[in-house]
């Protein structure tokens, strides 16, 4: 049996200790364990597969060189998709200060065409199967401005409360709240779009064979 | 239902609504289906937001992953090689060592400071402020030379006879 193996049933505190103290099979174990969550962070956060891979691996090189710092005060998954959520920041800042603003961020930090649209009750994904809606909203989210994904991500994934995000998006609460707000209107109706375009007739017929619906929300 | 809100909505559903206007909002969701079916798709994004990403798994295998993270590490610390058990636990024994040495040291400096600044003063020797030899070359020759500080100059006597 490899060490590897023999580390399987160590909690991740304690392969962290390990690790920290220089034993590069302990940190393998945490690797084969969170890489997926890791990546997946990083994914929402670039939407680029080779990006995601890249600042994923980054992130895991400062937490092998960071390990002194990984108390448990939080769980290690959590402490590591903190890492992988700062270095995204950071080179998605690097990014926008290499190219010039998009209109879909010029028009977000205006108030947006969006405010203009009537506002959208929606139920998005009636009709689709599991699999179809994950990759729609895949889709969807790679549409959104930058920073209305990053909200998304930061509040809905991260799990920050909308102060933290402004402190990191370096911007206001009322702001933050903005971009939450129509980053998700858009989503919910890019997300009904696709439904329309793609499967009319799957939601018909789910329509005809569910009866007639009640009243959204009653 | 005005754009306050549905901000209100938002912040109800995010748990981010100050305790104060929370009743008020549970009332509206509760009694208008518009703001309930408001909430509801919120949740419901939210929902499809997070189920998204934990379906999403590594493009690459996990061995060629960690096989180019290792290979980083490795770069990164200079070929530093393996550890095996004894020397894992001989890096264990150098870590605590100089992490009980740093605190050492630090009041082992803070004691020779303490000293240099208390301790008494050693008076230097008496100097003759008179005639000091400094070199004598050439006694052999009845001469001698000194410094002499009365006068500030080096002085050569030499024997007459």
């Amino acid at each position: 049996m490899s060490r590897s193996d023999a580390y399987f049933e160590w909690t991740d505190t304690a392969l962290a200790d390990r690790a920290r103290e220089g034993d590069r099979e302990a940190f393998e174990e945490l690797v084969r364990r969170h890489a997926d969550k890791v990546y997946a962070r990083a994914f929402s956060m670039m939407r680029s597969e080779q990006e995601a891979l890249e600042v994923s691996q980054e992130a895991w090189i400062r937490a092998w060189q960071r390990l002194r710092q990984f108390r448990g005060n939080a769980s290690f998954p959590t402490w590591m998709t903190r890492i992988v959520i700062n270095l995204c920041l950071d080179h998605l800042r690097k990014k926008k200060r290499e190219r010039s603003e998009s209109i879909e961020e010029i028009h977000e930090q205006g108030g947006g065409l969006e405010r203009r649209l009537p506002r959208h009750v929606f139920d998005p994904l009636e009709g689709l199967e599991r699999e179809e809606w994950r990759v729609k909203i895949q889709e969807a989210l790679g549409r959104l401005s930058q920073v209305q994904r990053t909200a998304i991500v930061l509040h809905d994934l991260e799990g920050l409360e909308y102060k933290e995000i402004a402190k990191r998006m370096n911007c206001s609460i009322g702001t933050v709240m903005s971009r939450l707000f129509y980053g998700r209107r858009r989503l919910a109706e890019m997300l009904s779009e696709l439904r329309e375009q793609i499967a009319p007739a799957s939601g018909e017929a789910a329509s005809e064979a569910d009866g007639p619906r009640e009243a959204k929300g009653s | 239902m005005n754009l306050k809100q549905q901000f209100e909505i938002q912040a109800w559903v995010d748990g981010e609504l100050p305790w104060w206007k929370r009743r008020r909002v549970a009332r509206l969701i509760e009694s208008d289906p518009e703001a309930r079916a408001e909430a509801e798709a919120l949740r419901k994004i939210q929902t499809l937001v997070r189920e998204e990403e934990a379906a999403r798994k590594l493009p690459v295998s996990l061995e060629r992953y960690w096989a180019e993270l290792d290979a980083k590490i490795d770069r990164l610390q200079g070929e530093r090689p393996r550890l095996d058990p004894g020397e894992a636990l001989m890096d264990w024994v150098r870590l605590r060592w100089r992490r009980l040495l740093a605190p050492a040291a630090a009041v082992g400096a803070a004691l020779a400071l303490a000293w240099l600044a208390l301790a008494p003063r050693t008076q230097p020797p008496p100097q003759a402020d008179s005639y000091v030899e400094v070199e004598t070359p050439l006694d052999d020759l009845g001469s001698f030379t000194f410094y002499s500080e009365a006068e500030g100059m080096t002085v050569v006597w030499v024997d007459a006879y």
